[in-house]
């Protein structure tokens, strides 16, 4: 009997095992095929055809050029070689045939027409087919074809970012002469370089008004390094600091009232805000006995960066825009100076020139999570970074060679844009289409 | 005075016994004397002490080998005008003929089963079965697939659905053709599309000039559609 019920349990645990088993196997099994999955992250470029117009007449080469130069500096964009389309863009016209795009790599392709009154843009995403996602047609009359093609470019760059573009925007610099040095302003990419400054003096440290209207810079034209303020467009300035000593490092307020700039009035050079309306001293930030200099003004007006020694040598400190208790920021090297604010919304980044052995180099600093980008090295020496508007770009002056643009991330080879002696690079703000 | 041969024994005797004792009495006498002042033995501790020299190298037991035997060359002439014999050729066996569409026949075994030979070894492809089952990515012959697709996805591209690309993958490694089921999610014209197409195509290339042939144990995927979920995330 006992024998019997043993064998009755023992045959349950084995029907009780199989069965547990047969439960086992994976739902959804219909034959045993094989699903893969391909997880991937986003990054790298967008491959973005730029076929010049079938004319190839000297505006359509102009519109390529522009147009190549401004989505390569851009920052997302992959500008694919013309060499390799296979596109027939004669029979294509201003459409596109999407798999003959696709067979060469590309995921956006741009048309154009450029006639006597207006010039059509077109641009098309290759997963969508032949149907154009973004067109925009552009009245020729007043206007030059370059202007043209960079507010096309900026529209570009808002569909696929959301961000606006900066092409058409303008940096200010100072150029370097035989016993002098000049305020000057250029395009973004180099184009229409104008003289700001008025004098055969030393001029220098640039800094655009948040409106684009106007420039401050500092000038010796009367003996002592004074704050001058002169319509953006060049000609006579107006002097807005003669304090004794030092007037210089302009760094203007977000709401264009007020600047801050380095003083040296009461003994060594100190951090003061003064009204940019007048240059009279609304307050003084700093009271240290080292070097306190090169103010910057964050983007949201709360805070200023700026360069002292009061730690050795000089270092980046942040401290709040009223004064205050200031912080150092940077801790890489012994010498890291001119910084300059982001202005990427709800970012504290700051680019300024680290001293690396015996060169300077261009660091990006995230203020919040500590991260430090390398924007240049190994590539002459580097020094005076500006932002662009939008914050994907920033410019910088290379030792004896120019301005130069760079990926704000790091990426990619920097592009010179002038090839003159420079100093001082300041970005101006974005263009008011 | 002379003395008798009895007195002269007597007087030798006599002298050897009194020069053993002058002899043996100081040696005993001493030697007492030397055990009473010994301490005992009982207090004594036993040290053992042995003494280091350098070992000579001992010879590892050699094996004996037979003496060759000297073999002494046969037939050499010292005719010098006597002609080299022509070599001759190996004989070879003779083999027997193997017919190389049946290289069995007249091997085969009384017992041998006759079925029909297996002209396709992983099995006709039905390409009505496309493979659904559970993820499956453990096995690296996958993991090579998707390395050989290259598969990039850029920052400011749009992904709104996620396509399911699928490949027929042969027996050698060769893709014959792909094809791409609808997308889960949104309708698939959007950038994650163009990247999955262009992700094939891009493995169909590779593998096609260079092909890995499926493992034995794998063998299976290529009766159907092997088919990839492409998908993106943030960087």
């Amino acid at each position: 009997m006992a024998m019997l019920q043993i064998q009755r349990i023992s045959g349950v645990i084995v029907v009780a095992i199989f069965a547990s088993a047969v439960q086992a196997q994976p739902a959804g099994d219909k034959g045993g095929g094989t699903v893969i999955d391909v997880a991937g992250t986003k990054g790298g470029k967008y491959p973005i055809a730029l076929p010049t117009a079938p004319d190839n007449d000297t505006t359509a080469k102009e519109i390529s050029q522009v147009e190549s130069f401004d989505l390569n500096v851009a920052g997302p964009f992959k500008v694919l070689d013309p060499q390799s389309f296979l596109a027939d863009l004669k029979t294509e016209g201003l459409g596109i045939d999407a798999q003959k795009w696709k067979d060469v790599g590309a995921y956006g392709v741009i048309k154009y027409k450029a006639s006597a009154d207006a010039i059509d843009f077109k641009l098309y995403e290759v997963s969508k087919g032949n149907k154009p996602s973004l067109e925009k047609t552009y009245k020729r009359a007043g206007t030059d074809t370059r202007t043209i093609v960079h507010r096309w470019c900026n529209e570009v760059v808002k569909y696929y970012t959301g961000e606006a573009g900066f092409f058409g925007s303008k940096i200010a610099f100072t150029a370097k002469g035989k016993g002098q040095s000049a305020i000057m302003a250029m395009d973004f990419d180099g184009h229409g370089a104008y003289k700001v400054s008025n004098n055969s003096s030393t001029n220098i440290l640039p800094a655009w008004s948040p409106s684009g209207g106007q420039i401050a810079y500092t000038s010796f034209m009367r003996s002592n390094p004074d704050l001058y303020i002169a319509p953006a467009g060049g000609g006579r300035p107006k002097q807005v600091s003669k304090q004794r000593g030092m007037n210089t490092g302009a760094s203007w307020s977000p709401d264009g009232s007020k600047i801050a700039v380095t003083l040296s009035k009461d003994g060594n050079p100190e951090i003061y805000v003064i009204n940019a309306s007048d240059g009279s001293v609304i307050s003084r930030l700093t009271k240290d006995k080292a070097i306190d200099t090169s103010p910057a003004w964050s983007p949201n007006g709360s805070e200023i960066a700026f360069v002292s020694d009061r730690n050795g040598g000089p270092q980046i400190f942040v401290m709040p825009a009223s004064g205050g208790s200031a912080k150092q920021v940077s801790f890489n090297g012994n010498y890291n100076t001119t910084p300059t604010w982001s202005p990427k919304a709800g970012k504290r980044i700051i680019a300024y020139t680290t001293r690396d052995g015996g060169n300077y180099d261009i660091v990006a600093l995230d203020l919040d999570s500590k991260a430090m980008t390398r924007i240049t090295q190994s590539e002459g020496s580097n020094e005076e970074p500006s932002f662009s508007p939008n914050g994907r770009a920033i410019a910088f002056s290379r030792s004896g060679q120019g301005i130069f643009i760079a990926n704000a991330d790091g990426t990619g080879k920097a592009v010179k844009v002038y090839s003159v002696s420079t100093t001082g690079v300041d970005w101006g703000p974005a263009p008011k289409d | 005075m002379s003395l008798k041969d009895t007195e002269m024994h007597v007087v030798s005797v006599a002298g050897a016994g009194i020069l053993s004792a002058l002899l043996i009495v100081p040696v005993v006498w001493f030697s007492n004397a030397a055990v009473a002042t010994r301490p005992s033995i009982d207090n004594r501790q036993v040290l053992e002490a042995t003494i280091a020299y350098k070992k000579s190298p001992t010879k590892q037991p050699q094996k004996v080998h037979d003496t060759p035997e000297v073999v002494k060359p046969v037939g050499v002439s010292h005719d010098e005008t006597k002609k080299v014999e022509e070599k001759k050729d190996d004989k070879k066996k003779d083999q027997p003929k193997i017919d190389p569409k049946d290289p069995f026949k007249g091997l085969r075994r009384p017992d041998e089963e006759a079925g029909k030979p297996t002209t396709k070894p992983e099995g006709d492809f039905n390409g009505s079965e496309k493979g659904f089952a559970p993820t499956s990515t453990g096995d690296p012959f996958f993991g090579r697939l998707r390395a050989d697709m290259n598969f990039t996805f850029p920052e400011i591209a749009k992904a709104q659905s996620i396509p399911i690309g699928c490949i027929h993958l042969q027996a050698d490694g060769r893709i014959k053709a792909f094809t791409f089921d609808p997308p889960i999610g949104k309708k698939g014209d959007d950038d994650l599309q163009t990247a999955a197409e262009a992700a094939l195509t891009e493995l169909k290339k590779a593998r096609n000039s260079n092909p890995e042939a499926v493992p034995s144990h794998l063998l299976e995927i290529t009766k159907q559609w092997l088919c990839f979920k492409f998908s993106v995330s943030a960087g």
